[in-house]
């Protein structure tokens, strides 16, 4: 898998596709690739929309393989709604497409004039991109449908929705999932945005003709996968939690922990979290049943099954089972305690290409500043109508929650470098809150994941039970998770390979023996060393300095309910997070 | 070890008492409407169960004594299981050294995703990320009332609610009456077919599906229990 795609969509005579190997990029896959190809090739000062910036689109190192869990595709470009570097990536079909095409990459460059756009088809046989205006404005469902018609439902698709092409900052890309429906998003930092852009409404990945890949080392590859998989299944969280409830089991913990960002951000409990719960929303499911109803994976090959179908009351297909941050941002955030209504709001925006939690937390400010009622469910199902119609109102909504509070006037819009908070409340978790401050991603709970940092002791030894040190752990966090979102496992992994050594030494072993490296726990850590300092190095050179690296004042000043803290790390330890 | 066991006996048997007590107090002090009900899924009480039920307890008592000596929670299942508390929305670390009091909430809880979730779990790596809203686990000092019967407020999430809806639902919880109606309101048809019997302050209902008509407008609180099956 060492092929890199590109696409110059402002190539005299129409778009020109050229193939390379990796070259300089060997040895790099999903975040780790497309954070380098953007540093290396994007000025960091470009306008995110403008001809310099670029799309990567990238599989992990292990997609395309028989390693389970391995389905991500990191998505990666200069930010149009942070400013900085973005890496935003999503489960379903595509990478282990991509990856079973040989294809380590696609980049999308060049200057796209005139109103034109394409769809770009990959397979077997090599790339084509074509004009084709009939798909313009499609939201996503309705894009795939037609696509299917052409294509057959046995193709991945890479696409956006109306939200890309208005160029939103608050946009994703859309992958389709094993039902062929675009259930899965790379969903933050306004990424579909800059596919939009480049004038590039889908891609699709067809695998006719391919076969998995092939292990460099079999009998290493199919050991250690076994150990991989059983580590999975016999770990409380991802082999039961998970696959019972779904990331939503964190609704009633969160909140019982006086968390759970409620009113935009104003409180740490809701009096609906109940309602809202994974334990409601998975007694709904299987009442109501349906294929995949409470339990089901993003893609073919997942090992957790984190995911579900969302039916209605007359077994009517939804959406897919919302997420946590789903649940939280367009529930207990805008004062809304209705699952019927969360899932129609989160069909909405992946028909649309919004991410939920930008969206969420944007109605949220919405409701802060008086536009519409917290609680107003009509109301946010009318404003995520308006933004994806582009409405003068629509297109604030849009643009996200930072945008959405400076045009209504009111200073709580809990974002850092632009970017929503996700649905955990930084004062409550003071931890959580250093990442949300220095990630090189804008507020993001992915960005410092509990990924083996007992086992990988990125900077030494920590002590759990001790206050000090919150720079520290967050440090090790975003290290090793860089280094796990370059490999194409889901996050979802970070519970077993915790817990379990042998489940971390048999997913380092599932790498080396599909790519016949020696990767140890100390290169796991340098590669994610590697991403995080180039990423570092982009934002400083695109204007980022530490007083970026902030959370909103409010959050130190405001006392949140029921606990009554503040966020209150201190700058010099937000500081030090990057001393390695 | 024998005083041990002494103390431990002494202890339970005033955890016995301590729930025939408070039903007594309680049943005085307002309007209870027994619910008792045979199913072979008691788990599928978990939307009573996350929310949060009464249960009697002996004040003073640590987490640990009250779901081993109560519930006969012990050992491995605490440890393996149990990994996320909270006493009065305060993570704790030490199911010995936090002690419930009367009106305490205490939450219960597997291992949960996400950083956060980790964050929460007793004693896990990520623990110093929430220290502001750690419980700090020291014993309560007031002795006076140890010993005394008091009322806590349980909460099962997750797994546990259905790990533990048998134990929780056999010993009776008790649940604010206008919530319990408005929940069994929502419950669909399949629901009920899974009750076997259900009796309403004594009186058996014709179908189980009769459950949300029988219950009294009134507020109050109903009393929960699972009867065991008949022929076991």
């Amino acid at each position: 898998m060492d092929k890199v795609i590109r696409i110059n969509v402002g190539a005299d005579g129409g778009p020109t596709v050229t193939e390379e190997t990796l070259g300089k990029y060997a040895g790099f896959g999903g975040r780790a690739l497309t954070s380098a190809v953007v540093c290396g090739e994007v000025p960091p000062t470009c306008h995110p929309l403008g001809p310099e910036n670029k799309l990567v689109i990238a599989p992990g190192l292990v997609s395309g393989s028989a390693a389970s869990t391995s389905g991500r595709l990191s998505v990666g470009c200069k930010s149009p709604l942070t400013g900085g570097i973005k890496e935003a990536n999503a489960g379903g079909q595509a990478a282990q497409y991509l990856g079973r095409l040989g294809i380590a990459a696609i980049v999308i460059e060049g200057e796209h004039s005139g109103s034109d756009l394409y769809k770009i088809t990959i397979n077997i046989d090599g790339v084509k991109v074509e004009t084709d205006n009939s798909l313009a404005m499609l939201p996503n469902y309705d894009l795939c449908e037609k696509l299917k018609d052409v294509h057959g439902d046995g193709v991945a698709v890479i696409s956006i929705g109306p939200a890309g092409e208005m160029k939103m900052s608050n946009s994703t890309i859309a992958v389709t999932d094993p039902e062929f429906r675009p259930t899965r998003h790379a969903g933050r930092g306004g990424v579909g945005a800059v596919m939009g852009s480049k004038g590039v409404k889908a891609i699709i990945v067809d695998p006719g003709g391919t076969k998995i890949r092939k292990p460099v080392n079999p009998e290493k590859f199919k050991a250690a996968n076994r150990t991989f998989v059983e580590g999975l299944k016999q770990h409380g969280v991802t082999g039961q939690g998970l696959p019972t409830y779904g990331t939503n089991v964190l609704t009633n913990v969160l909140n019982e922990a006086g968390g759970y960002p409620t009113y935009n951000f104003k409180e740490g409990r809701y009096e609906g979290a109940a309602d809202l719960s994974g334990e409601t929303q998975a007694t709904l499911e299987d009442e109501r049943g349906g294929a995949g109803s409470s339990t089901h994976g993003c893609h073919r090959g997942c090992g957790i099954q984190c995911s579900g179908t969302f039916y209605d009351k007359d077994g009517n297909f939804v959406t897919k089972q919302p997420e946590y941050e789903t649940v939280w941002a367009h529930g207990g955030n805008c004062g809304i305690r209705d699952l019927d209504v969360v899932a129609k709001l989160d069909f909405m925006d992946d028909n649309y290409g919004f991410d939920t939690i930008e969206m969420g937390v944007t109605i949220g400010v919405a409701m802060d500043a008086g536009v519409i009622e917290f609680g107003d469910a009509e109301a946010a199902v009318r404003l995520v109508e308006e933004a994806g119609k582009g409405t003068p109102l629509g297109r604030i909504i849009g643009a996200g929650a930072a945008t959405a509070a400076r045009c209504f006037g009111i200073e709580r819009a809990p974002v850092v470098k632009g970017q929503a908070m996700p649905a955990y409340d930084p004062r409550a978790v003071k931890g959580i809150g250093v990442t949300y401050a220095t990630s090189t991603q804008g507020a993001d709970h992915t960005a410092g994941y509990a990924v083996a940092p007992n086992i990988l002791k990125v900077g030494g030894d920590i002590d759990p039970l001790s206050h000090e040190g919150q720079a520290d752990i967050s440090r090790n966090l975003q290290i090793a998770t860089a280094a796990l979102d370059s490999t194409g496992f889901c996050l979802f992994v970070a519970f077993a390979i915790l817990d379990q050594q042998e489940t971390f030494d048999a997913m380092v072993e599932t790498i080396n023996g599909m790519l016949g490296t020696e990767l140890t726990g100390e290169s796991v850590v340098e590669l994610g060393k590697a991403v995080l300092t180039m990423e570092r190095e982009f934002n400083a050179a695109a204007g980022f300095t530490k007083e970026h690296d902030r959370l909103p004042s409010y959050f130190s000043r405001e006392p949140l309910k029921p606990h009554g803290v503040v966020f209150d790390v201190p700058a010099e330890e937000l500081d030090s997070v990057y001393a390695f | 070890m024998l005083a041990i066991r002494d103390r431990e006996r002494s202890r339970n048997e005033t955890m016995k008492k301590a729930a025939e007590m408070q039903e007594q107090r309680q049943g005085a002090n307002e309007e209870v409407t027994t619910v008792e009900f045979r199913t072979e899924t008691p788990e599928m009480f978990e939307f009573v169960l996350q929310e949060g039920f009464q249960v009697s307890c002996v004040d003073n008592c640590s987490i640990r004594e009250f779901l081993c000596l109560q519930l006969e929670l012990c050992g491995d299942y605490t440890e393996k299981n149990i990994q996320t508390i909270f006493l009065n929305g305060k993570s704790v670390d030490g199911v010995d050294t936090a002690t419930l009091r009367e009106n305490d909430i205490l939450a219960l809880s597997a291992a949960m995703p996400g950083l956060v979730g980790a964050a929460m779990r007793k004693q896990g790596f990520f623990a110093k990320m929430r220290h502001s809203i750690s419980h700090e686990g020291e014993a309560d000092n007031d002795i006076e009332e140890e010993g005394k019967p008091c009322l806590v407020t349980v909460k099962l999430f997750n797994l546990l609610s259905r790990d533990l809806a048998r134990d929780f639902l056999r010993h009776g919880l008790r649940f604010p009456m206008e919530r319990f109606r408005t929940l069994i309101e929502r419950r669909p048809k399949s629901f009920f077919s899974r009750l076997n019997e259900v009796i309403v302050n004594n009186e058996r209902l014709r179908a189980p599906m009769d459950l949300a008509g029988s219950l009294p407008p009134s507020p109050g609180t109903v009393q929960l229990r699972l009867l065991e099956m008949e022929g076991c």
